[in-house]
């Protein structure tokens, strides 16, 4: 990596709504549109004499894409929500594990273990008793 | 946090934002037909940011707006003409340097969008917009309109984006059921010796009179801006033909008034076909619900019956999709009439939203049967957002059909019904809620039938720029034609309009005087600017159709932009932008929060209603108020006196004066008046001839008795159409006789009934005591008018 590259990507390159415009192709007027509208992040800085980054060129040509294939905003906005699906969320249990003895061990959920406290440790007790009893009787 | 409920489609916002817009005001000066109109509106910050208000407004659809200017404190800032895109950016660039500055577009004719940037908290700013317009007439009769607010337009999922930007977005403002500010309004009429009198159907009014004035005011401090505003004004005499010259600079312009009437040297309708095919074209959307559809409906059933036996037709609903009454346009008799009828009582507004194009585009994709002309009917609010697209079909045929258009409802969308009816070379007719919409509707049939009067010419004899290019007149109609002189001076003292046909030959010329005035006090050449920057926008000028090439696009562009300055005139291509630099110490933080100011719905719109207003209004110089809107919600009229001041000091009394003499009766009297002449009309046959029915039964007390005993006088009292000869024969002389007047309204309706009449004249004379039937029939009414007069 040469040390200008390294200057490149270190220094963000920024752009006025001039130079958006004219690297995009769309009108001032319609940046700002896009803008009040939530289409493109809005500008870092002072309100309007704001900054824009490479995220908005990137956002502005995605929009540029839709609209050659003749797909207008309102049809992109909505063909939008339907191509992020739903984030599935990983579901977690937390389950708790008590050794009986080395070799067996039984899990309870955290729910269960705050549910039915007496139950599950009586369960253990009784458990550990069983295979104790059984190490006795042997 | 938003909170929004959805009606009927439409987002309503109910957000807790302050409303930055205070209040309207409409200051109008109207002499004649010309109309020059400021308009100002507050705005207040009472925020603790800056803020920047954007508000959405609607004007009448050929106004020429020539001024703008911001009232900051006591600063003014003039605005500029620039061309569209460059004005925002000299808007923006202002704002991001912490400046003011204020902003106009033009989205359509009829709706601007005005931003204003960087109201400081706790300061108040007043942007003033004056336009100039020729109002329209008919006969004596002047309409001055202005809209207060854009009813919702549908934006057909078709439509194209504007740059990158919805148009649903520029079309449409955020609506709301309450807004904070209202409309004031202050009319002066010129010349009041030449006025008979001034009404309002949409609103309460008080008129005064001071010196050579007649002021209007609203009755209240100030109304909502939910609905039209429209002053109709009549004055003594018709608008006769004139012509005015005046300088500009180094310009020479001129403007001819035309009104074609019988009396005056006639053109001839351009283009007479022997067959006439009349579809009727209906909407049926949304939008259309309450008022709107059941006054569509009444009107449709008066021209239905008013159709002649030799012409053809059809009947098409729109809305999301479309239906029609038969495949193909059918010959109209009694059979037809009675299906087509029966098809009307069944249509409801529940067809969804507006698509205009698609029925249109079937009715004309294929062309009227050998030797006959096509006309089409369209009634609508006009409520679409894509009326480019709907006048680029109708002018691509324009030679096989003609549109004409009716607009109805609260929020007509004027620029939709008068384009239309421009690009296609029709009639166009607006009615207001609360005005009478059959005497309109007739109206503008008769002009169809009458066909009209188009390719006029100036011939001044100098090589001349007109606009508009293709202009086209109807009878009793005031049309205006501008001109702009190329080279040298004006030739003449007085000037030619000469109308050809399609092969060049002149059908029709008025020769008028000139008159000389200054431009300052009749801009002409401001007009001038606004009907040649339109016919480059509708491409009238070309008659080619929407398919131009992108060069051909921009220098149409380039076209208007360079008259919009030059001119001042607002356009499409063009905006108003006024700038206040601010010192680096006075400069604000350009972070300023966004307000778009909502608009109130249309009264009326998908038939919501608001509390209806008892509206009426004063005749000029009568001595009480008449014509009570509470007519139509069923309530007992109230009965007004004007004060002392309007009435006229030893006038004599003139017929006007004399109708109102009895008030309240008189009113009850006159309502039903109106009711007979439409049931009246509504007994003709298919063919042609009226049956006996119980109205003129009633309006002539003439009883069963003895309309046998009359048919017993007759020569052909065996004939089959023995009674509907004598019923044709009176209803024809009563209709002379009581409603003479007005003649205009149902004149062109009976023609068929009176051809009929005549043809059974000629076959088989029918006499009554010896006397032939049409004179026996007119001295029969009279005689028994007047005795039911003196009795």
């Amino acid at each position: 990596m040469t040390v200008r590259c390294y200057y490149k990507i270190m220094e963000k390159i920024k752009y006025t709504i001039e130079e958006l415009g004219e690297l995009t192709g769309f009108t001032r007027r319609t940046i700002r549109y896009y803008v009040q509208e939530g289409l493109i992040d809005p500008p870092a800085g002072r309100g309007r004499g704001g900054f824009y980054y490479d995220s908005q060129v990137q956002q502005l040509l995605r929009i540029k894409s839709f609209q050659e294939k003749g797909i207008g905003i309102t049809a992109m906005v909505s063909l939008m929500k339907k191509e992020a699906p739903e984030p599935v969320l990983p579901s977690r249990e937390v389950m708790i594990r008590y050794e009986i003895v080395p070799g067996m061990e039984i899990n309870i959920s955290r729910e269960m273990e705050i549910k039915e406290p007496k139950k599950v440790l009586e369960i253990i007790r009784i458990a550990k008793s069983i295979v104790k009893g059984e190490m006795n009787n042997e | 946090m938003n909170e929004s409920s959805r009606v009927e489609g439409i987002l309503i916002q109910q957000n807790g934002e302050a409303v930055p817009l205070v209040g309207v005001d409409i200051q109008a000066d109207v002499a004649g037909r010309g109309a020059k109109v400021r308009i100002s509106q507050q705005f207040k910050n009472t925020e603790k940011k800056s803020i920047e208000a954007v508000y959405k407004f609607p004007l009448p659809e050929n106004a020429a707006v020539c001024g703008f200017r911001a009232l900051i404190e006591d600063r003014i800032v003039e605005g500029r003409i620039e061309e569209k895109e460059k004005a925002f950016e000299l808007y923006d660039k202002a704002l991001a340097d912490g400046h003011k500055a204020q902003l106009m577009d033009e989205e359509r004719p009829n709706i601007f969008t005005l931003s204003v940037g960087n109201i400081k908290p706790g300061s108040s700013v007043i942007i003033e917009i004056t336009y100039i317009t020729l109002l329209d007439s008919y006969n004596a009769e002047v309409r001055f309109f202005l809209p207060t607010t854009i009813s919702p337009r549908f934006t057909p999922a078709s439509q194209v984006d504007e740059n990158g930007i919805p148009v649903n977005d520029l079309v449409n403002p955020p609506f709301a059921f309450k807004v904070p500010y209202g409309l004031t309004i202050n009319v002066n009429i010129s010349n009041r010796k030449a006025i008979a009198s001034i009404e309002s159907p949409s609103h309460a009014i008080n008129t005064s009179f001071k010196n050579d004035e007649a002021h209007v005011i609203f009755s209240a401090d100030k109304v909502s801006m939910d609905r039209d505003f429209i002053l109709t004004i009549n004055y003594e005499k018709n608008f006769s033909n004139r012509a005015y010259i005046s300088q500009y600079h180094d310009e020479t312009f001129l403007q001819i008034d035309l009104t074609p009437d019988e009396a005056t040297e006639v053109g001839q309708a351009d283009y007479l076909p022997k067959g006439r095919e009349i579809v009727f074209v209906l909407d049926c959307s949304g939008s259309m619900q309450g008022d709107s559809i059941e006054e569509a409906k009444k009107a449709l059933e008066i021209l239905i019956k008013a159709l002649r036996p030799d012409m053809m037709f059809n009947i098409y609903r729109f809305g999301n999709g479309f239906d029609h009454l038969y495949q193909s346009s059918k010959p109209y008799n009694e059979k037809s009439m009675k299906e087509a009828l029966k098809y009307l009582s069944k249509t409801e507004a529940s067809m969804g939203g507006t698509e205009i194009l698609p029925p249109l585009e079937d009715i004309c994709k294929e062309a009227p049967a050998d030797g006959f002309r096509r006309d089409i009917i369209l009634i609508t609010d006009g409520e679409i957002s894509n009326e480019d697209e709907v006048m680029d079909l109708v002018q691509r045929h324009n030679n096989t059909t003609t549109i004409s258009t009716v607009g109805i409802g609260r929020g007509t969308n004027e620029f939709l019904i008068k384009g239309v009816a421009r690009a296609a070379g029709g009639a166009s007719e607006l009615i207001a809620p609360q005005e009478r919409i059959e005497p309109k509707v007739l109206r503008l049939f008769q002009k169809v039938l009458a066909g009209r009067i188009g390719n006029l010419k100036i011939d001044c004899g100098n090589k001349i720029d007109q606009a508009p290019a293709y202009p086209v007149a109807f009878m009793r109609q005031a049309t205006s034609i501008f001109a702009k002189i190329k080279k040298g001076d004006s030739k003449g003292k007085c000037v030619t309009v000469k109308q050809y046909d399609r092969q060049g030959i002149t059908l029709g010329k008025w020769n008028i005087d000139l008159e000389t005035v200054n431009d300052e006090t009749m801009p002409i050449s401001k007009l001038w600017a606004r009907e040649k920057i339109r016919d480059i926008e509708e491409g009238s000028v070309t008659h080619e159709g929407s398919r131009q090439s992108p060069r051909k696009e921009g220098r149409k562009q380039n076209e208007v932009v360079a008259l919009s300055r030059k001119y001042g005139i607002i356009s499409r291509s063009t905006s108003f932008v006024g700038i206040e630099k601010k010192s680096d110490t006075e400069k604000t933080d350009s972070n300023m929060e966004l307000r778009i100011v909502p608009t109130l719905v249309t009264s009326g719109w998908h038939g919501l209603q608001y509390q209806p207003t008892i509206l009426y209004s004063r005749r000029a110089d009568a001595q009480y108020s008449i014509r009570c809107m509470s007519d139509v919600y069923g309530d007992e009229p109230a009965d007004i006196s004007a004060p002392t001041f309007m009435r006229r000091a030893g006038a004599m009394l003139r017929r006007p004066f004399q109708r109102v003499a009895k008030p309240t009766s008189d009113r009850k009297t006159r309502s039903m008046k109106d009711d007979d002449l439409l049931k009246i009309l509504s007994l003709q046959c298919a063919g042609g001839g009226f049956n006996i029915d119980r109205v003129i039964e009633d309006s002539l007390q003439i009883s069963h008795s003895e309309w046998q005993s009359i048919k017993d006088d007759m020569n052909v009292k065996n004939h089959p159409d023995c009674l509907r000869l004598l019923a044709t024969a009176i209803i024809l002389a009563f209709l002379e006789v009581s409603f003479g007047a007005r003649r205009n309204e149902w004149e062109g309706v009976v023609a068929k009934s009176r051809n009929w009449l005549d043809e059974q004249i000629t076959k088989v004379s029918p006499t009554i005591k010896g006397k032939p039937l049409a004179d026996w029939a007119k001295k029969f009414v009279m005689d028994r008018l007047k005795m039911l007069q003196d009795a």
